[in-house]
């Protein structure tokens, strides 16, 4: 592991540290004074509502969106072109030329990250049923959410953060997208945060989670210990959060 | 082994992966000394958080049902207690849950010997209406 | 995939230019238009045609250019390829610097393409027009003037374009005024760069300094057109030059700390 902040007197600085982070957008409160701190090594759920702040909140810690207010820390730096070198940042929807070939774009992409595997990224290609000579631009909505996983998942980033990755996407889709996301996944040496509103099959997988609302942290616990307390699977505990 | 999963999402995950693996021992498909799957390879199977994995492994291993023998991999514990202790085990959570689903609907502690007795009774004849578990548990209780 | 800066830089470099090959295909074609139009004798023309054709050129491509810098960055976040951008590992100035040479690369290609069209299959006629240039100028003295007003005019574009990139990143920093707020850097970055380099050729004539270059243009004189040969202090452009390198910086920095993707 990289590790920046790394030395044998201080331990592992947070994967993701956050204080007081506020953001506004005309008229509306994105985030409001948002505390939260990550260590490494887990799958993290932040679940809310569209419109809850969760891709404002994923957005902040890959760099994509300056805080209005308080800081945000990846391993213990600020979100700047270093930390952007082991932190993976998959968007919800499209965010890729239309133009280029499946293969041009992971060649674009590869070329910029010293952890990308090239051996991994086509065993992956294989393994999503892509092929490298489509055009992005007529692939169907859930091919290029498996495209988008590939690109973070061939890489072996300290930090994934995956915005809304099986948001209306077709079901064989998301079970390819939840399959690899669990093979890849890099135990302790790496932690995962995922935004979605429809906790479901990925429920399962979580870790913790983190419920927004509103810009706010509501509930910030492990998903296992949550399940004992209130009896109730977190999809329950959405609804009732989030009636 | 292909441990099978059904999960309910409104209980602690990790602690079914042990009553999933404690039950599989009970039954006899998991004999002491057996090998179980790397906590990898089993939540990939299982499609659940290697963490998730790593707690019911961590809770096994503290409470002697499994055994990490470095590079070899992880065993069920060849304690010859073992088996009895697990049925034990899981016949005392039935037995609570049981006695708090009773006690839920406002059965006083009378009525429910009263009721389990009558049970007991009813099933004996050979046409089980329940599920697997208890039927073996009663056979291996006719055995003993 | 190990790819050290420089080879990131020249695949951001790269991959703006394959985004223009659509553009550089319609401009060859109609140049190859062009060509078999004048050499299939079909008209006959002065050989002044070929001359005004490339400056002609030259005249248009300052406005392609911009609009071509702008309509590239204005589409980058339209499609929200803006995000995968600001998510790689680079600082923002490398990108704006791939875009604003992948630009000037086309300007190069379009101005310097139509020139070598021109001497390569209309020869005859285009050394018969620069043969009518005033005596002497054509060959020695012309090239190196040319040369430099070239340079001059390339950087000066280059500039432009730096200014506009500037003026966008501006837009950017509340998206709902982005076009107020762009005219209003564009306006405003335009008038600093005319008053510092009025200024300057203010300060540099009392001195008698300042960079001189001479030219040709085809005026009239005493009722013909002729060519005359001119000569001006190119030292404001310069300046302006070395504004839009502030300019730049400035983008790159509101880029990386103010912008969101």
């Amino acid at each position: 592991m990289t590790g920046p902040g790394l030395n044998s007197t201080n331990p592992r600085p947070p994967a993701v540290s956050i204080e007081g982070l506020s953001k506004f957008y005309h008229r509306t409160t994105a985030l409001k004074e948002l505390d939260l701190l990550i260590d490494g090594g887990a799958i993290v759920g932040v679940l809310g509502p569209n419109g809850s702040g969760k891709s404002t909140l994923l957005k902040a810690i890959a760099g994509l969106c300056q805080p209005d207010a308080g800081q945000v820390l990846v391993s213990g730096l600020p979100p700047s072109p270093r930390t952007k070198e082991f932190v993976a940042y998959v968007p919800e929807g499209s965010y890729l030329y239309s133009w280029m070939t499946l293969g041009q774009t992971l060649d674009f992409v590869g070329g910029f990250y010293e952890d990308w595997d090239d051996a991994k990224a086509a065993e992956l290609v294989r393994f999503m049923n892509l092929r490298l000579d489509h055009q992005v631009g007529e692939l169907s909505k859930g091919m290029k959410a498996r495209l988008r996983l590939i690109l973070a998942m061939a890489r072996s980033a300290d930090l994934v953060l995956l915005d809304e990755p099986l948001a209306g996407i077709d079901p064989p889709s998301r079970a390819r997208i939840l399959e690899t996301m669990i093979k890849e996944y890099r135990g302790q040496e790496q932690t995962i945060v995922l935004s979605t509103h429809e906790v479901g099959e990925v429920e399962q997988v979580l870790d913790r989670v983190v419920f927004l609302r509103e810009g706010e942290i509501v509930i910030d616990a492990n998903a296992d210990d949550l399940r004992q307390e209130r009896g109730t699977s977190i999809e329950g505990l959405m609804r009732e959060v989030y009636q | 082994m292909k441990l099978k999963l059904d999960f309910d999402a409104a209980k602690p995950i990790y602690q079914q992966i042990i009553d999933a693996l404690c039950r599989a021992v009970a039954r006899g498909e998991l004999k002491p000394g057996d090998k179980v799957p790397s906590q990898r390879d089993m939540a990939a199977h299982l499609q659940v958080n290697p963490n998730t994995v790593q707690r019911a492994y961590r809770d096994m291993e503290r409470d002697g049902l499994l055994e990490t023998a470095r590079g070899t991999g992880t065993f069920v514990t060849e304690r010859p207690e073992l088996l009895k202790d697990i049925k034990q085990d899981l016949a005392f959570r039935e037995v609570s849950g049981f006695i708090e689903g009773l006690r839920a609907l406002g059965y006083g502690d009378d009525e429910m010997l009263a009721l389990l007795e009558s049970e007991i009774r009813r099933l004996q004849s050979p046409k089980p209406t329940r599920n697997l578990p208890a039927t073996e548990e009663e056979q291996e209780e006719d055995e003993e | 995939m190990r790819r050290n800066k420089l080879q990131r830089f020249a695949s951001l470099y790269w991959r703006e230019i394959r985004a223009a090959r659509t553009r550089a295909l319609v401009f060859a074609g109609l140049l190859v238009l062009w060509l078999l139009f004048f050499t299939s004798g079909l008209i006959s023309y002065p050989s002044q045609a070929i001359i005004e054709a490339n400056l002609g050129i030259l005249t248009a491509l300052p406005f392609w250019a911009g609009a071509v810098a702008l309509w590239g960055l204005r589409g980058e976040w339209r499609a929200r390829t803006s995000e995968l951008l600001l998510s790689l590992p680079v600082p923002s100035w490398q990108i704006l610097l791939s875009k604003l040479l992948a630009v000037m690369t086309e300007v190069t290609a379009y101005s310097v393409g139509g020139l070598a069209a021109s001497l390569l299959f209309l020869r005859r006629s285009a050394l018969l027009a620069l043969a009518e240039l005033p005596p002497g100028y054509w060959p020695g003295l012309g090239v190196q003037q040319a040369l430099k007003l070239y340079v001059t005019y390339w950087l000066a574009i280059a500039g432009m374009v730096a200014l506009l990139q500037f003026a966008f990143v501006v837009g950017r920093l509340v998206p709902r005024f982005s076009v107020l707020l762009s005219a209003m850097a564009l306006v405003g970055g335009g008038w600093l760069v005319l008053a510092l380099g009025t200024f300057t050729t203010w300060l540099l004539n009392l001195n008698h300094r300042g960079i001189h270059a001479a030219f040709v243009t085809w005026r009239p004189v005493n009722d013909a057109f002729q060519y005359v040969h001119l000569e001006a202090n190119i030292t404001p452009i310069l300046v302006a030059i070395a504004m839009a390198v502030a300019f730049f910086l400035a983008s790159a920095y509101l880029l990386d700390h103010q912008v969101d993707a």
